[in-house]
Formats: structure tokens, sequence, C-alpha cells
């Protein structure tokens, strides 16, 4: 592909393209938006696949290009407001693990509440526990350090258990 | 803080996700399972992250765009390709394809042969003194400005327009043949002037941009 094969890159797009999209997806939250990021995506791998030293495993290199694809798009629909790199979830009065074990039974809750997180924390939870990434190679492709990333997956989780509480207390599930 | 009789350990709280996704290291490993055998709510805590793990990787995803999106992807690379190499090839018609990627790395290769016996010729007798550019010190700046360079263009007309243009080849070509130049000058005005004398030679430099 670094050559300017055509074939290559077809090749790539097809092994990848899945993976790449529902990375921006998650992030995003919007289909039109992620088909757009991924086309970029694409596109970058093919103009800076001669630049790729493979310090790295091809798909920690496409989903870290991916990641700052969709950071800059959120920039862009949100002028003059900043992304949210590391949101806090202040209060640590989080429901027990137990108590809400059954709200995470229920698959559409799970949605709802992951939907709510921050775009930060929902990257770390589709990584983590979409793609199964140890967290060493999350924080390669979020340009973060490892601990970041183990703090920004303890706060998500705490997040989704006080959503899939409430929505619990609410009777939603 | 070491968990005893239940109470928790902070530091393997935070791994407990990834001993769930089945990452972490050996070592990890086992000071997890220590940890999960002396308290129950970190046993509670791998019972919920379980649950979210198991929803996560379950949930439908929507489709990916798929073959519409390879095809969009092929029209828009073909697109860069007729910009990049666009401008110059108007004067002679020519169609320039990707497999002309080998001209300007043979370009290139002759480029560092041509500068290589220049420094040697300016040498003074071969002593072993210190080594520097006969055009004197150039500084390690990044590259500025990305160009493309007619196929046709001889190596005596790229060293020509590159000296006019106080420019140096900093890295490339790229998968479509771009290269990136530094400047002797990195001021605005500089890399300007640069650009205008780079464009000004559609029939050597098709494509000229800053970086």
């Amino acid at each position: 592909m670094a050559n300017g094969d055509q074939s290559a890159m077809d090749a790539f797009y097809r092994a990848y393209e899945g993976r790449v999209y529902r990375f921006i997806r998650s992030k995003l939250n919007d289909s039109f938006d992620a088909a757009d990021v991924l086309n970029e995506v694409m596109f970058e791998v093919w103009r800076s696949a001669g630049r790729f030293e493979g310090r790295s495993s091809v798909s920690t290199w496409v989903l870290g290009i991916a990641h700052h694809k969709a950071i800059d798009r959120i920039r862009r629909r949100k002028p003059g407001e900043s992304v949210e790199l590391d949101p806090e979830i202040a209060d640590d009065d989080s429901p027990n693990p137990a108590e809400t074990l059954s709200a995470a039974q229920d698959a559409e809750q799970v949605r709802r509440c992951v939907d709510q997180l921050s775009e930060a924390h929902r990257s770390v939870v589709h990584l983590a526990f979409f793609e199964d990434l140890p967290y060493g190679e999350i924080a390669d492709i979020v340009g973060c350090p490892e601990g970041t990333v183990k703090t920004r997956m303890f706060h998500a989780k705490k997040a989704l258990m006080k959503c899939l509480a409430g929505l619990k207390e609410m009777g939603l599930s | 803080m070491m968990a005893q009789n239940g109470t928790r350990d902070e530091a393997l709280d935070l791994l407990l996700p990834w001993y769930v996704n089945g990452t972490l290291s050996d070592d990890e490993l086992e000071r997890v399972e220590d940890y999960l055998a002396r308290s129950t709510q970190a046993r509670d805590e791998v019972e919920l992250l379980r649950q979210l793990h198991r929803q996560v990787k379950e949930e439908p995803q929507e489709n990916s765009p798929g073959e519409l999106g390879l095809q969009r992807l092929k029209r828009e690379i073909e697109q860069a390709e007729r910009q990049d190499q666009g401008s110059g090839d108007k004067l002679a018609g020519r169609t320039v394809t990707v497999a002309s990627f080998w001209r300007p790395l043979a370009v290139a290769a002759c480029l560092a042969v041509v500068v290589q016996a220049g420094v040697m010729i300016g040498l003074p007798g071969g002593t072993g003194g210190d080594v520097e550019p006969a055009g004197g010190e150039v500084a390690l700046v990044p590259p500025v400005l990305q160009v493309t360079f007619a196929p046709d263009a001889t190596e005596r007309e790229i060293r020509e327009v590159l000296q006019s243009a106080g420019a140096s080849i900093a890295d490339g070509p790229s998968a479509l043949g771009v290269y990136g130049l530094r400047l002797q000058q990195s001021a605005d005005g500089a890399i300007e002037e640069a650009l205008a004398t780079l464009r000004a030679r559609g029939d050597v430099v098709t494509f000229a941009e800053r970086k």
C-alpha cells in the first residue's frame, strides 16, 4: 500500500473498515459523521502508509488515526467548545455493584447508559469491552498515559452504575 | 493499599476491567486473583463488569458503509492524485499513475548522490575535518512545504528549482509521490517566496503547498 498499490488498499479497507467505523461511531454517536470520518481515516492511511514504522500494531495505528480524526470532527461541529478529555465524575456515591447487576442484564438500559457517557469514557469502554484491548494499547490509541486510561475506565464504570441504578429506581429496568 | 478482609485495593480495582477482558499480564493476573479471593466487593464488581462486557459485545451494530464506502474512498483518491499531479501535466497532457512512485524515488536517490558529491568536493583535501554542506550549515528544521515533481523532470531541473527556492528535500516520497521540503529560512515571508518560486516552474514542480 505504501507503494500506491490500490488492491492492497482495497484489502486493508475490507479488513479494518468495520472495526474502525464502530470505534468512530461509538465516539461520535452519529452515523453520517462516522461514515465521513471513516473515509477521512482511510484516506489518511492511504497517504501515510509509507510512514508507518511498525512500532505499534496496524490496528493500534489505524484506531489512533481514527481517534484523532473523530476528535477533530467533534471540535468542528462544536466550535468554541473544548473536547472533554478527562471529565470528572465527582461524587463517590455510586451504588453497590450487586445492586446494579440486575439492571445491567437489560441490554437496552446498558446501551442507553453507555450513550450517556462522555466521548472519552465511551472510547475507553468500547476499546476495552468491544475490542478487548489491553490498557497499554488503548493508551497508545487515545494518546494518553496508561494511568489515565485506567482512571477513565473507573469513572466510566461508576457513571454506568449510577445510570443503571437510576433507571432501576425509575422502574425502567 | 492492600486489601484485607474484604477491604478495597484501589490499584487493583483499576485493573478489574482488564481482568474481565483477559488482557492482564501474568503478574497482574496473579495479584488480581489473590485480591478476588479476599474481597467480596471486588468479586461483585467483577460480576457486574462481566455483565457490562457481555452487553457491549453483544450490542447489535449498525451496518458500516462497506463497499459503498470503498467506492467513495477510491473516487477521492483518484481525485487527489489528479490534483497532486495535475497542474504541471496540463502542459503536456500526460497521465500520471501511482506507478510513477519509483521515478521520484530515483530522482531523490540521484539528488542524494549529487549532494554527497558536492560535500566531498568541498572537503579541504580530505583531511577528515568537520564536514559541512557546501552551501553552509542547514538547520535541521521540519519540512514546511510539500511538492510533487513532473515525471519527466531531470535531476538537474529539480536541483535548480530547489536551489532557487532555498529548499532541500526533507522527507518523502509518500505513496502519492509527495516530498516534504525544508527551507533555509522558515519565516512566513520566506515560505511564500519559496512557494512562488516553486510554482513558477510548473514544468518541474506539479504541486506545491504548505505542509
